[in-house]
C-alpha cells in the first residue's frame, strides 16, 4: 500500500474535483436511502385504509424528485471520480515514458521490452481501475452500508440485529475465498505464460520440428499444458462460481429472517406494514456493499501491486547521464577522437568485449574498422558516442573526456548508423525530417541520391510521402539501410560512423554509394565498421580488431605486406569477386 | 479475471458482434459438448424460475398472512423461502461450472487443432509472418474466445428468459398495471439503442487511440537507441504526449457516455417504482390490486433492468471475440504443407540412400532463381562436400532435399524415387539434418536429444553419449538452463541427436562459428562415426570435413563450377585450389 504513495502529487493536483465527486457520490447515498422512506410512508397510508388517491402523491413526487437528484448526481460523480482515474494515468504514463526514454542500453540488454510495456498498460490500467472503481467501491460500501444499517435501525434495532447476522459471515467467507481466488489466478496466469512460451518455443523451432517429424511431440507437449490450463481455469472457477452466488444467498437469507421475525413483529404492531417493506428495500441495498466491500478492497490492492512495479522502473536511475556541472563545449567542427587503452565487457560475462584499444582518429580523415562477427566492433561503435560506458581506460574528443560533455552535444557532433536500420512507420520524409525538422525539400533529395535510394524514392506514387513499415510499404533491408543512412547524412555529423550500414545493398549499388559518400565526405570525418574489405583501399587507416583486440592497423598496402588476417580476409573476398565475375 | 477478460485487441479490427458465417465454423467444436450446452439452458430455465418465486412469496406473505393476521402461516413461507434460495444458489454454481467447463473444453480443442494446424504449414509462411504474432494467435485468440462462448450459449438466454418470465409474471398479477408498467419498455429500448450506438462508438475510438498508443510505445522502445543517437528523446517525448492525451480524450469521452447511460437506466428504474406507487397504489385503494401483488410488481420492475443491462455490456465482449474468431480461421484457412498419404508396406529400410538431382530449377521469388538447372548425383554410401560463397545456393539444397520446398523444374529422387511421391515423414525421417544453428528447447539434456516421449529399448543412451563425447556435460548437474551449454557443446547436441534416430542420409550445415581446440576434435570424432555407411551431404567450412568427403562439389549462384575429389580439384588449380590455399594452407603446408 506503501506504493500509492506515487500517487500523491497527482491527488495533490486533482483534489478539488476528486473531493466534490466524492461529495456527490455521498449525497446519491443518502438519496437512495430516502427512496425506501417514501415507499414505506406510501404504503402506510395505503394500509391505514382511509387514504384517498390524493394522499400518495407527495410520496409519488418524492421518489420522483429524489430519483432526478440521483440522476444528476451520479452523473457529477462518475465524470468527477473516473475522469480524474483517467487523468492519472495519463500523468503518470507521462511519467514513465519521459523516464524511459532517459535509461541507459545496460538497461534494456537486461530488461524485455514486453515487461516494459506491461507496466505501461496492463499496470497502468490497474491504477487507473483502483483510482475509479476500487475508490468507488470501497467509499460507496462504506458509507452506503453503513447508513443502510443505520435507517434499518431506527426502524427497528432488533429486527436489524437479527436479519443482519449472515453479514459477518459473508465478510468472513469473501475475505477467505478472495484469498483463494487470487491465489488460483496467479496459477492459472502462470500456466498462461507457460503456453505463450511453449507456442513460442515450438514456432522458433519449426525448422528442426519438420525435419525430425516431431510435430506430434509438440502436439503432445502443448495438450499437457492446455490441459493442466483448463484444470487450473475450472478450478478457479470453483471458487469465483461460490463467491458471487455466496453473497447473495448470504443478503437473501437476512430475508428469510424478516419474513420470520419481522412478518410477526408487523401483527404485533410493533412495526408498521411500511416498515416491513422498506426493511426489504433497505435489504437489497445492502446486498451491493457487501460485494462491492471485497471488490473495490481486491481492485485497491492490486493497484498497489501494479504501483510497486511502476516505481521500480521510475528509481532506475540512467547510467549514462550529464554528471551536474557539464558544460556545454563550443562546436567542434573538427572533431578528434583519442581512445585509450580501453576496456569492457558486458555485465554477467567473464570474457571482454574490448581488450586494451587505444586508436586515434583524425578530422577529415576515413577510417575502416574491421574483423570477424563477434570481435567487438559493434561494441566499440556503441562507447563512442557513450550508449556504452568504459570500464577501463578512456574515449576522448578534442582532448576532453566524453563523460564530461554533455550528452546532445556529443550525440550531435559523433553519429552512429546502427546495423539494424530502424524507421519509424511513418513517412519517408517524417523519418527523415526527424534529425532536421527545418531541411528543405532539395536537402532531402540529395542525402537520398548519395545514399542511392533517389531513384527508387521517385518511383513511389506518393514520392516522398510514402509510409513505411507494417502499414505501408514494406521496404527490403537493404532499402532500410539506405533510408537509415541517408537520415543520418541530414543530421551531419562531423564525425559519422557507419556500422555495417550496407551489409544487406547488392555489391553495385554498395560501390556506388562508396564513391558517392567520398565525394559528400569533405572535412567530415567517416568510420565505416564493415566485413567487405575490396574497394576500401584507400582508406587512411584501417583497424583489425580480433577477439576484443586491435591486432592490426596501418594503410592497406602496409597490412597487405604483413600477411597477417587482414590480408587472408581481404584474399578470400577478392577470390569472391572473382568467381563472381565468372573466371573460374 | 483470466487474461482475455478485458479483451484483447490487436489491431484496429473490430469485429461484427454477430458474424453467422464465423459461428457457424465454430460449431463442429461446440457440438462434442451439446450435453454441456443443453444443461447450460436448462439450468437458465431453472434459475430463471428460481429467480422469480422470492418476490411472489413475500406477496402471499403480505397478502394472506400479515395483513391477515396470520403470523403462523409465515413459518412455511419462510422456511419455503429459504429452500428456494439455497436451490438458487446450488444451481447458480452448477450452472457456472457446467459453462466454465464447455468454454474451457472448446478452447482446448481449438487451441490443439490451431497448434497442429499451424505446425503443419509450410516453411514459407513462417518466411512470412512473425512468430510473435502467430503466438499471440493461438493464445490470446483463442482465449478471447471464452467470454463469448459462455455468455452467446447461456447468459444471454438467462436475460432473456428472465425478461420474458417477468414480463408474463406481471401479466399474471395484474393485466392492467402491467400494461402501465409497459409503457416504459419503449422508453428503455430507445435509451438502450441510442446508448449502444454511442458506446459502440466511443469503445471504438478508445480502442483505437490505446492501439495507436500501444504501438507508439513499442516502436519508441524497440527504436530507443536510435532516439537516443539522434538525441530526439524531447521530440519524441512530446509526441507521446499528444498520442497519450488523445487516448486520455477517448477515454474521458467514454467516462462521459457511460455516466450518463448508467445513471439514466437507474432513473427510469426509480421512475417505474413512482408510476407504479401512484398507478398501482390507486389500485389498491380501489381494492382490484392486494398490496403484497404492489410490493411484488416493485421487486420484479427492479429485477427486470438487470438483464437489460448486461445485455448492452455484452456487446463489447462479442465484439472482440469474434474479432479474434476471425483471426483464428484466417490461419486455419491457409493451406498446410502438401504431402501424399502413406502407402502400406513399405519400410524405411528398403532405402539404400542414393540422391539424385535432376534439372532441378528453384526460385523463392518468381524470376530470381537461386537453383538453375542443377543435375548431380550422390551414390549411396558416399560423402559428398558442398562448397561456396555465401548465397550460392547451398541452404537451398538442404531445404529441397528435406521437402520443404519443391522445385519449380526437375527432379529430386532418392533411389530413383521422386521425393514429392514419399510422405513427408517418410522422407523426413529417412534424412538426419544437422542445421547450422542447433535449436534447443526446454526440457533436460536427455529430453532435448531424445526429442521423444517414453522409454525405447532400442535406443542405446550410454553408447550414444559416449559417441559424441557428452559423458562429461551430463555430469555437470548445475546445467539447468540449456542455454548454458557452449556452442561446441551445442553442436555436439545436434550429432547425438542424429545418431539416435539412425537415418540412411545425412544433411549437415556445418557450423561456421569457432569453437575451442578440445571441444573441435570431439566433435570431429563424433562425425566421423556418424558418416560411417550413411549417405551424406555436407556444407563444409572445415578442413576436416573437407578430407572425409570423397567429393567436393563448389556451388556457385546455384550452378556447379567445380566436381571432382578433394586431389582432382586441387589438380586444376581452378577456385577450390586458391580457396583451400587460402582457408586452410596458411602455413604453406
Amino acid at each position: 500500500m506503501q506504493s500509492y504513495r506515487l500517487l500523491f502529487p497527482y491527488l495533490r493536483q486533482g483534489w478539488v474535483p476528486l473531493l466534490f465527486g466524492i461529495l456527490f457520490l455521498f449525497s446519491v447515498d443518502f438519496l437512495q436511502l430516502s427512496i425506501p422512506r417514501f415507499i414505506k410512508g406510501a404504503i402506510d397510508a395505503l394500509t391505514s385504509g382511509s387514504a384517498a388517491g390524493s394522499r400518495l402523491i407527495p410520496y409519488v413526487l418524492g421518489i420522483i424528485a429524489a430519483a432526478s437528484l440521483i440522476f444528476l448526481f451520479r452523473m457529477f460523480w462518475r465524470r468527477l471520480i473516473f475522469g480524474q482515474g483517467r487523468r492519472v494515468e495519463e500523468a503518470l504514463r507521462n511519467r514513465l515514458f519521459a523516464h524511459l526514454l532517459s535509461l541507459s542500453q545496460s538497461y534494456y540488454q537486461r530488461t524485455s521490452i514486453g515487461d516494459l510495456m506491461a507496466h505501461a498498460t496492463n499496470d497502468m490500467e490497474a491504477v487507473r481501475m483502483a483510482m475509479g472503481m476500487g475508490l468507488v467501491s470501497l467509499l460507496d460500501a462504506l458509507v452506503l452500508g453503513s447508513a443502510a444499517i443505520a435507517f434499518m435501525a431506527y426502524i427497528n434495532p432488533q429486527l436489524t440485529l437479527i436479519s443482519l447476522w449472515p453479514m459477518p459471515l459473508a465478510a468472513f467467507l469473501t475475505q477467505r475465498l478472495s484469498k483463494m481466488l487470487h491465489q488460483r489466478f496467479e496459477k492459472v496466469q502462470g500456466t498462461f505464460a507457460l503456453i505463450m512460451e511453449k507456442v513460442r518455443e515450438s514456432l522458433a523451432g519449426i525448422l528442426v520440428i519438420k525435419a525430425y517429424t516431431l510435430e506430434a511431440r509438440e502436439e503432445a507437449g502443448l495438450a499437457r499444458l492446455s490441459q493442466d490450463y483448463q484444470d487450473q481455469n475450472i478450478a478457479l472457477a470453483r471458487v469465483t462460481s461460490t463467491l458471487f452466488p455466496m453473497s447473495v444467498l448470504l443478503t437473501n437469507l437476512s430475508l428469510v429472517v424478516v419474513l420470520w421475525v419481522g412478518g410477526r413483529q408487523v401483527l404485533d404492531q410493533e412495526i408498521t406494514t411500511g416498515d416491513f417493506v422498506a426493511f426489504i428495500s433497505y435489504l437489497q441495498l445492502l446486498t451491493w456493499p457487501v460485494t462491492a466491500l471485497g471488490w473495490g478492497f481486491n481492485l485497491i490492492k492490486r493497484g498497489a501491486v501494479s504501483l510497486a512495479r511502476i516505481e521500480r522502473v521510475l528509481s532506475e536511475s540512467p547510467e549514462i547521464a550529464d554528471r551536474p556541472g557539464v558544460i556545454a563545449p563550443p562546436a567542434w567542427p573538427r572533431p578528434e577522437l583519442r581512445v585509450e587503452s580501453l576496456s569492457f565487457s558486458y555485465p554477467g560475462e567473464e570474457k571482454k568485449a574490448l581488450e586494451g584499444i587505444s586508436l586515434d582518429m583524425k578530422p577529415g580523415r576515413f577510417y575502416i574498422i574491421s574483423g570477424k562477427t563477434g570481435s567487438g566492433k559493434t561494441t566499440l561503435a556503441l562507447l563512442l558516442v557513450r550508449l556504452l560506458d568504459p570500464f577501463r581506460g578512456k574515449i576522448c574528443l578534442n582532448g576532453q573526456d566524453l563523460r564530461q560533455i554533455p550528452l546532445g552535444d556529443l550525440r550531435k557532433t559523433v553519429s552512429l548508423v546502427p546495423q539494424e536500420p530502424f524507421l519509424f512507420s511513418d513517412t519517408i520524409r517524417a523519418n527523415l525530417l526527424l534529425v532536421r525538422p527545418e531541411a528543405e525539400e532539395g536537402q532531402l533529395w540529395e542525402v537520398l541520391k548519395v545514399a542511392a535510394l533517389e531513384e527508387e524514392v521517385r518511383t513511389f506514387p506518393q514520392g516522398l510521402d510514402t509510409v513505411v513499415g507494417e502499414k505501408g510499404v514494406l521496404l527490403s533491408g537493404g532499402q532500410k539501410q539506405r533510408l537509415s543512412l541517408a537520415r543520418a547524412l541530414l543530421a551531419n555529423p562531423a564525425l559519422l560512423i557507419l556500422d555495417n550500414t550496407l551489409s544487406s545493398v547488392d555489391l553495385n549499388t554498395e560501390f556506388q554509394i562508396r564513391e558517392n559518400l567520398k565525394e559528400f565526405k569533405k572535412d567530415r570525418t567517416l568510420v565505416f565498421i564493415t566485413h567487405r574489405l575490396v574497394g576500401w583501399e584507400d582508406a587512411d587507416e584501417i583497424f583489425f580488431l580480433e577477439s576484443g583486440k586491435v591486432v592490426e592497423q596501418g594503410e592497406h598496402e602496409h597490412l597487405l605486406d604483413r600477411d597477417g588476417p587482414y590480408a587472408r580476409l581481404y584474399r578470400y573476398q577478392l577470390l569472391e569477386m572473382e568467381l563472381r565475375q565468372g573466371k573460374f | 479475471m483470466p487474461p482475455g477478460d478485458f479483451g484483447y485487441i490487436e489491431d484496429d479490427r473490430l469485429g461484427r458482434p454477430y458474424d453467422f458465417g464465423l459461428l457457424k465454423r465454430l460449431f463442429p467444436f461446440l457440438w462434442p459438448w451439446r450435453g454441456h450446452w443443453l444443461a447450460g439452458v436448462s439450468l437458465s430455465i431453472g434459475l430463471t424460475l428460481l429467480d422469480l418465486i422470492p418476490p411472489y412469496l413475500v406477496k402471499t406473505a403480505i397478502d394472506r398472512h400479515i395483513l391477515a393476521g396470520d403470523w403462523k402461516g409465515l413459518r412455511p413461507i419462510a422456511l419455503v423461502l429459504f429452500l428456494v434460495l439455497s436451490l438458487n444458489f446450488g444451481l447458480q454454481y452448477f450452472q457456472a461450472m457446467v459453462l466454465e467447463k464447455l468454454g474451457q473444453r472448446v478452447m482446448h480443442a481449438l487451441r490443439l487443432k490451431l497448434f497442429s494446424h499451424l505446425i503443419a504449414l509450410p516453411l514459407d509462411y513462417y518466411q512470412k509472418h512473425s512468430i510473435g504474432r502467430l503466438a499471440t494467435r493461438a493464445t490470446n485468440d483463442i482465449e478471447n474466445l471464452n467470454e463469448m462462448v459462455k455468455s452467446l450459449l447461456a447468459t444471454l438466454f438467462k436475460d432473456l428468459f428472465l425478461a420474458l418470465g417477468i414480463l408474463a409474471v406481471l401479466f399474471y398479477l395484474n393485466a392492467k398495471l402491467a400494461l402501465v408498467t409497459f409503457t416504459l419498455i419503449p422508453v428503455i429500448f430507445i435509451a438502450a439503442r441510442f446508448f449502444s450506438r454511442k458506446a459502440r462508438n466511443a469503445f471504438r475510438d478508445l480502442r483505437q487511440r490505446v492501439a495507436q498508443l500501444n504501438a507508439f510505445l513499442q516502436e519508441s522502445l524497440s527504436g530507443l537507441a536510435l532516439i537516443q543517437i539522434l538525441v530526439r528523446e524531447k521530440k519524441r517525448n512530446d509526441d507521446f504526449r499528444l498520442v497519450n492525451h488523445q487516448a486520455f480524450q477517448a477515454g474521458l469521452y467514454q467516462v462521459r457516455v457511460f455516466a450518463l447511460f448508467m445513471p439514466l437506466m437507474e432513473l427510469i428504474s426509480t421512475l417505474a417504482v413512482a408510476l407504479l406507487i401512484w398507478r398501482g397504489g390507486g389500485q389498491v385503494l380501489q381494492q382490484t390490486l392486494t398490496l403484497g401483488s404492489l410490493v411484488a410488481f416493485l421487486s420484479y420492475i427492479q429485477m427486470f433492468f438487470r438483464p437489460l443491462r448486461e445485455m448492452t455490456e455484452k456487446y463489447s465482449v462479442m465484439q472482440s471475440a469474434m474479432a479474434s474468431l476471425e483471426r483464428i480461421f484466417e490461419i486455419m484457412d491457409e493451406k498446410a504443407e502438401e504431402d501424399v498419404p502413406f502407402s502400406a508396406g513399405e519400410a524405411d529400410d528398403s532405402f539404400k540412400g542414393e540422391i539424385c538431382f535432376e534439372k532441378v530449377r528453384f526460385a523463392y521469388t518468381p524470376g530470381n532463381p537461386v537453383i538453375k538447372d542443377l543435375s548431380f548425383t550422390i551414390p549411396a554410401g558416399e560423402v559428398t562436400a558442398i562448397v561456396g560463397m555465401t548465397g550460392g545456393g547451398k541452404s537451398t539444397l538442404i531445404r529441397l532435399i528435406e521437402g520443404f520446398y519443391t522445385p519449380q523444374a526437375g527432379r529430386i529422387l532418392i533411389d530413383g524415387r521422386d521425393i514429392r511421391g514419399l510422405p513427408k515423414k517418410q522422407l523426413r525421417s529417412l534424412i538426419g539434418l544437422v542445421p547450422q544453428e542447433t535449436v534447443l528447447f526446454s526440457g533436460d539434456l536427455r529430453e532435448n536429444i531424445l526429442l521423444q516421449e517414453g522409454y525405447h529399448p532400442d535406443i542405446q543412451w550410454d553408447k550414444i553419449v559416449d559417441a559424441v563425447h557428452l559423458g562429461p556435460v551430463l555430469e555437470k548437474k548445475e546445467l539447468r538452463s540449456m542455454n548454458a551449454l557452449s556452442a561446441g557443446e551445442q553442436q555436439l547436441v545436434a550429432l547425438a541427436r542424429v545418431m539416435v534416430r539412425n537415418p540412411r542420409i545425412l544433411v549437415l550445415d556445418e557450423a561456421t562459428s569457432q569453437v575451442d581446440t578440445y571441444t573441435e576434435t570431439l566433435a570431429q570424432e563424433a562425425l566421423s562415426r556418424l558418416l560411417q555407411g550413411r549417405t551424406a551431404l555436407i556444407i563444409a567450412h572445415r578442413l576436416f570435413t573437407l578430407r572425409q568427403a570423397r567429393r567436393i562439389l563448389v556451388l556457385h549462384e546455384g550452378r556447379l563450377v567445380e566436381d571432382g575429389s578433394h586431389e582432382t580439384l586441387m589438380l586444376r588449380k581452378g577456385f577450390y585450389y586458391r580457396l583451400y590455399q587460402l582457408q586452410y594452407n596458411k602455413n604453406g603446408e
